[in-house]
């Protein structure tokens, strides 16, 4: 099986990716994939095989983009998690339904010191990025923005709704610019998103309804298909009228 | 992965509530608050008898019936047996664990789930008063209430919830079935008597949970019903009598197989309740002026400032009706939120067969009536939903037979 | 139907009560001052209940995650113990009779709602009951009994909560039913926190007409508040007693 640059191609543990014409050198290996041999990747999870080569980038990029159903925690992941305890100087975050919850220093805030630092309470939602992810030692948050020291929207999300959609969509909708329901959307709506990479959306729109409405058009578009974005959105909105 | 798990964020509660609790009421599910979910009913093997699926909206629950000859109890020496099996299993959700259930006993002083929070903290703690104040506002203006002393308690240990409670949980859900099913004598435990007090058989039905989002009782008890309504016992017969009599049991293929007397088709309807006054005020309702200007009002353990700050609020607000905000089918989100839940059972004739309503918000006597009104309608709807897929399959199965006829007839005119 | 004629063209039945007529009530509290921080001891006819409770007392082990730490409500364990000896038909009742399972969780979750919770969080409380004698409205029995002996215990609870039976004959309600009765008849659990006329406790497990319902409950609830206004009576007297020794 071979593959052409800036294409999608699904792909089977089992198979194997030929590169055509590419140094070893000038690659670089996203997740999923192994380097079988000099000229062949080998996927290690079904899914869509992405090669890409950004302008001004000096590697192609391949990797395997797949509809895990779990989230696991990677560096630098922007996370929607709900506050479920607190401890010594860490406040204990779900991040994920049923698994071990994830640590936030409470002065991982910007400019927080002992006396003026955030009080976050039992079940508030924050959005924050995974700051660690050592080996044997607990998953941790942080919600300050590395390469400003400000807040980057972190912190503490008040009022709206938060839902899940797949892992895969909530990461295709973080990291497509102009994502098709969103702009759709913005064209008809006003509202305040927060996409975790856990597959956590969190929504914020003027009124309960208008929110509803919101997580309604998000959760439902998963399963349309592009064409018919548009004309849904328009559908759903019409209903909620009517409400 | 599921949706939810026992942890509900404020935010999502906070709108959640100002949802149903706004002008007119609105469900996440976008359902009319007494609206149940379309009930999916289907024959899950086309060759055997007995095994149905029920799905309500995403709750997916199977049912199995299976019959074996046993000797009847001693002291029924007349009646066959019926067991009902329910176990919940971590199939339906990761919130349920195996086996709980085994050791109740230990388990039954688990910790409540602590879903109940008051909304009254959050917004004091809250700098940027945002739109999620302005609901919870709403919510308080629209009942005339002060805002600085009603404390909306969501949630409440009275959930039919998740894993927190499991093992309450299991024992109410399985009781709720047997009392509806077999206590109400669904199914005519004399018909399944072979011969008086030596033979009889023993009638099971399994309900497996295969997916949880709320409501599991409703489902369970749709399940059951019809799987016994459209299960059949191969047809046996005693020959002889006295000491050298003798069981012969046909099969499918020698003689028809027998229906089960199934005598009326019980079927539960839960409820859930949301109320956004305080505990206290749902408690006294119109009462609390007579008993605060009762002289002879002693309050008992009254040492808790707290507590007369809400009697004096009490005092200066006027009578107040019934502010019980009532559901029906309740998702999985939908029954964390709860405060207290009833689950009625009928069946199409008006009769009732079941209620049970244990603790949790306190409910006007005129909204029960009411709910078991709702109930009956909503009987009738899932009663004739049951008959018509049992109908469409019975007419299938026919038509499998009578093809199977004609082509044992046409073997043997081709021989 | 029935060996007995439950209920007299007179208007009177077996036991000689009128149809709305509550069995003799008799309750005494702090029964068992030394083993116990509350107790209460309740008889309804022949029905006889001893309820103890110990707590408020700090909950012993705290089990790690969300639920335990953000508890502000207090645990409430119920155990309800029959002896075989309770009923005319010597029998005992196995620990893991799912019934009596059931029984202490609608008793654990009607207390829920009676009590202060935000007074008691992180707070263990224990209820057990005995049952003496079983003669009928075993489950109002023992609320009643719970309620005196929480009273009793000192918490701090709302209001009362009172329960009782109601049976229904033909198309008549009888209230506070005896065994007799709830052999035959279709019988209704109702149980009110307070005077109000809004329900906490609603159960029934026979077959009763959906148009009956009504009569049923009406009666319940005054039935509920008769038995209030008794123990609310016993609880007054009690406490004045207690209070003119001091003085």
């Amino acid at each position: 099986m071979t593959t052409t640059d800036n294409s999608l191609n699904l792909v089977i543990p089992g198979d194997s990716i030929s590169l055509e014409n590419n140094d070893i050198s000038n690659i670089a290996l996203g997740p999923n994939v192994t380097l079988e041999n000099d000229s062949t990747l080998q996927p290690t999870t079904a899914g869509l095989f992405v090669s890409s080569s950004t302008k001004g980038a000096s590697k192609n990029l391949y990797y395997v983009d797949t509809a895990s159903g779990r989230y696991v925690p990677q560096v630098g992941d922007l996370v929607v998690g709900t506050i479920i305890g607190q401890f010594g100087e860490y406040y204990r975050v779900s991040i994920n339904e049923f698994s071990k919850e994830v640590l936030l220093n409470i002065f991982a805030f910007p400019n927080a010191s002992k006396k003026n630092r955030p009080r976050l309470q039992v079940r508030e939602l924050i959005y924050a990025r995974v700051s660690s992810t050592e080996k044997s030692v607990d998953v941790e948050l942080s919600c300050v923005d590395p390469t400003t020291g400000k807040d980057g929207g972190f912190g503490a999300l008040s009022g709206g709704y938060t839902f899940n959609v797949s892992c895969a969509y909530a990461r295709f909708l973080l990291f497509t610019p102009n994502a098709p329901v969103l702009k759709k959307m913005v064209e008809k709506l006003q509202f305040e998103i927060a996409i975790g990479v856990n597959g956590k959306v969190w929504i914020k729109s003027d009124s309960s309804k208008a929110t509803m409405l919101c997580v309604y058009i998000i959760s439902e578009s998963q399963n349309w298909k592009q064409s018919e974005i548009s004309e849904n959105v328009d559908k759903l909105i019409k209903k909620f009228k009517s409400l | 992965m599921p949706h939810i798990d026992n942890t509900l964020p404020i935010p999502n509660i906070i709108t959640l509530h100002s949802l149903l609790s706004g002008n007119p009421p609105l469900r996440p599910s976008l359902r009319q608050l007494t609206e149940p979910r379309p009930l999916e009913i289907s024959i899950a093997s086309s060759t055997e008898y007995g095994h149905i699926e029920v799905k309500l909206g995403e709750t997916y629950v199977s049912c199995k019936v299976s019959a074996q000859i046993t000797s009847p109890y001693e002291d029924r020496p007349f009646e066959g047996t019926f067991a009902i099996g329910t176990e919940i299993t971590p199939m339906c959700s990761p919130a349920f664990t195996s086996g709980v259930n085994a050791d109740f006993s230990t388990a039954a002083p688990a910790i409540v789930p602590a879903t109940a929070i008051s909304v009254n903290n959050i917004d004091s703690n809250k700098e940027g008063q945002t739109s999620a104040t302005a609901a919870t506002n709403n919510i308080n203006n629209n009942n005339n209430n002060n805002n600085n002393d009603n404390a909306v308690t969501m949630g409440g240990g009275a959930v039919m919830g998740l894993a927190a409670d499991q093992a309450a949980t299991e024992i109410l859900l399985s009781r709720l079935i047997e009392k509806a099913v077999r206590r109400s004598n669904a199914l005519d435990l004399e018909s399944l008597c072979i011969i008086a007090g030596q033979k009889c058989w023993a009638v099971r039905a399994d309900v497996r949970f295969l997916n949880y989002d709320g409501n599991l009782v409703d489902a369970a008890s749709v399940a059951v019903i019809t799987a016994l309504l459209h299960y059949r016992k191969p047809d046996v017969e005693v020959i002889g009598s006295g000491e050298g009599s003798e069981l012969v049991m046909y099969d499918e293929k020698q003689r028809e197989m027998v229906p089960l007397s199934v005598l009326h088709i019980p079927i539960c309807v839960t409820f859930q309740f949301f109320s956004t006054e305080s505990v206290e005020r749902n408690i006294k309702g119109e009462n609390a002026n007579s008993l605060v200007n009762n002289k002879n009002y002693i309050k008992e353990n009254s040492d808790n400032d707290d507590d007369d700050l809400e009697r004096m609020d009490i005092d200066n607000d006027a009578p107040r009706g019934s502010n019980e905000i009532i559901i029906v089918d309740a998702t999985a989100e939908e029954e964390l939120l709860s405060q207290g839940s009833m689950t009625v059972t009928l069946n199409s004739n008006k009769e009732l067969c079941q209620i049970s309503k244990s603790g949790g918000l306190n409910v006007d006597s005129v909204r029960i009536l009411e709910c078991c009104q709702i109930a009956s309608d909503i009987v009738n709807k899932w009663t004739k939903e049951i008959k018509k897929v049992l109908a469409a399959d019975i007419e299938k199965r026919r038509d499998l037979r009578a093809e199977r006829v004609l082509s044992v007839v046409n073997d043997r005119s081709t021989e | 139907m029935s060996r007995f004629e439950l209920f007299s063209p007179e208007g009177l039945r077996v036991d000689g009560r009128r149809y709305n007529e509550l069995r003799a009530f008799d309750c005494s509290i702090n029964t068992h001052p030394h083993s116990s921080d509350g107790s209460a001891y309740i008889s309804q006819g022949n029905t006889k209940v001893l309820c103890l409770i110990r707590g408020p007392s700090d909950t012993l082990t705290t089990t790690s995650g969300a639920t335990a730490s953000s508890a502000d409500e207090p645990t409430i364990s119920v155990s309800i113990i029959q002896p075989p000896y309770a009923t005319t038909e010597r029998k005992s009742t196995s620990r893991t009779d799912r019934r009596m399972a059931e029984l202490s969780i609608i008793i654990k979750r009607a207390l829920q709602q009676c009590i202060v919770k935000k007074n008691y969080s992180r707070t263990l409380i224990e209820v057990s009951i005995t049952i003496l004698q079983l003669d009928g409205s075993l489950l109002p029995a023992c609320i009643n009994a719970a309620t005196l002996a929480l009273i009793d215990a000192g918490i701090s609870m709302y209001d009362y909560i009172s329960a009782c039976n109601v049976a229904l004959y033909d198309t008549f309600p009888l209230v506070d039913s005896n065994s007799l009765e709830e052999n035959d008849l279709s019988f209704l659990t109702i149980g009110i926190i307070g005077n109000g006329d809004k329900i906490n406790l609603l159960l029934m497990e026979d077959k009763v007409p959906l148009d009956k319902l009504q009569k049923l409950i009406d009666l319940g609830i005054t039935g509920c508040h008769n038995i209030r206004q008794l123990m609310d009576n016993v609880v007054r007297e009690i406490g004045i007693d207690l209070l003119s020794k001091k003085l």
